[in-house]
């Protein structure tokens, strides 16, 4: 049985790195932004390190965490 | 439960539960150079992560008091050499003029009657005696209201602005002698929670309490700030 957390990621987990042909790993990422850093677990290419930022990460709790950070 | 017992929160905080934890506890301490072994009060103590920082890292004879039995009987079980008290802010059960400072982090915005709480404080501070008081305030010329999310109740409700808040320090018989604005200590932490648990709604959530419905703390967005306060007039520059 695989990883809960490589079920939640198993569509991202689905591609290739299209810089080193590798298929993503998760891995511990550390996301910073303003003076703050975030550390969190998510897809990225074992080879260059290219992380891949999922669409509802971005739109969601990403653009929230950006929108108090700036102050909108 | 309130807010402070809620793992939800304490799993971001640490055990000093507000935003920056130690930092402004231990920048007020440097400011305040109180002599070694002075007695000092962490009211609203949790579990007493201050007032361990106080007597290690500031040579203070510190001790504190809470409402929260749980947080206390952690405290004590992770040191039960320190003054760890069930008592209320408005009510403390400590001698009058006894107190060298008192220190106050995130506690008069959640009490209902500051005037009766800082006339409490008075009476335990001795003469010249210093407030350290960490806390949410509305931000000047802020006019957006804080997010739907908020709670009805919680660290939002006796959220002042600046300019009430001295005044009150004033009518109560202290002198403010220093006023920073950490509002970056707080987004910070928000910013946190958001991370932690997807947003800030599901924070209220997991911390159970639900969702709120728009209140706006006093029509602007809420800050962070320090303030130094002596009881009486007096000037320690």
């Amino acid at each position: 049985m695989k990883p809960e957390n490589e079920t939640v990621w198993s569509d991202e987990l689905a591609w290739r790195c299209a810089a080193c042909d590798r298929p993503l790993e998760l891995g511990q990422v550390s996301v910073a932004y303003m003076n703050n850093s975030f550390t969190t677990e998510m897809p990225h290419c074992p080879g260059c390190g290219l992380v891949l930022v999922p669409e509802a990460l971005a739109l969601g709790k990403m653009a929230e965490v950006e929108r108090i950070l700036e102050d909108k | 439960m309130n807010l402070y017992e809620s793992p939800a929160l304490r799993a971001v905080t640490g055990p000093a539960i507000r935003p920056g934890g130690l930092t402004l506890t231990a920048r007020a301490a440097k400011i305040c150079r109180l002599p070694m072994g002075s007695l000092v009060l962490d009211l609203g103590c949790g579990s007493g992560a201050t007032v361990r920082h106080l007597r290690q890292c500031h040579g203070l004879r510190a001790v504190g008091v809470d409402l929260s039995w749980p947080l206390l009987i952690e405290g004590r079980r992770e040191d039960a050499s320190i003054a760890l008290v069930q008592g209320r802010a408005e009510a403390l059960p400590i001698a009058d003029g006894r107190i060298a400072a008192i220190f106050s982090e995130c506690v008069l915005s959640l009490l209902s009657d500051p005037m009766a709480l800082l006339a409490e404080w008075r009476r335990v501070l001795a003469p010249e005696g210093l407030l350290v008081v960490s806390d949410l305030y509305t931000r000047a010329g802020c006019c957006t209201p804080v997010p739907a999310s908020a709670p009805s109740h919680g660290c939002l409700d006796g959220v002042m602005p600046q300019e009430a808040l001295l005044g009150l320090l004033h009518a109560a018989g202290f002198t403010v002698m220093l006023w920073e604005d950490h509002t970056p200590l707080l987004k910070q932490l928000a910013a946190r929670l958001v991370w932690e648990h997807g947003s800030l709604s599901a924070f209220w959530e997991a911390a159970g309490f639900g969702c709120g419905g728009g209140r706006s703390a006093a029509g602007g967005k809420p800050g962070y700030f320090l303030m130094l306060a002596a009881k009486g007039g007096a000037d320690r520059g």
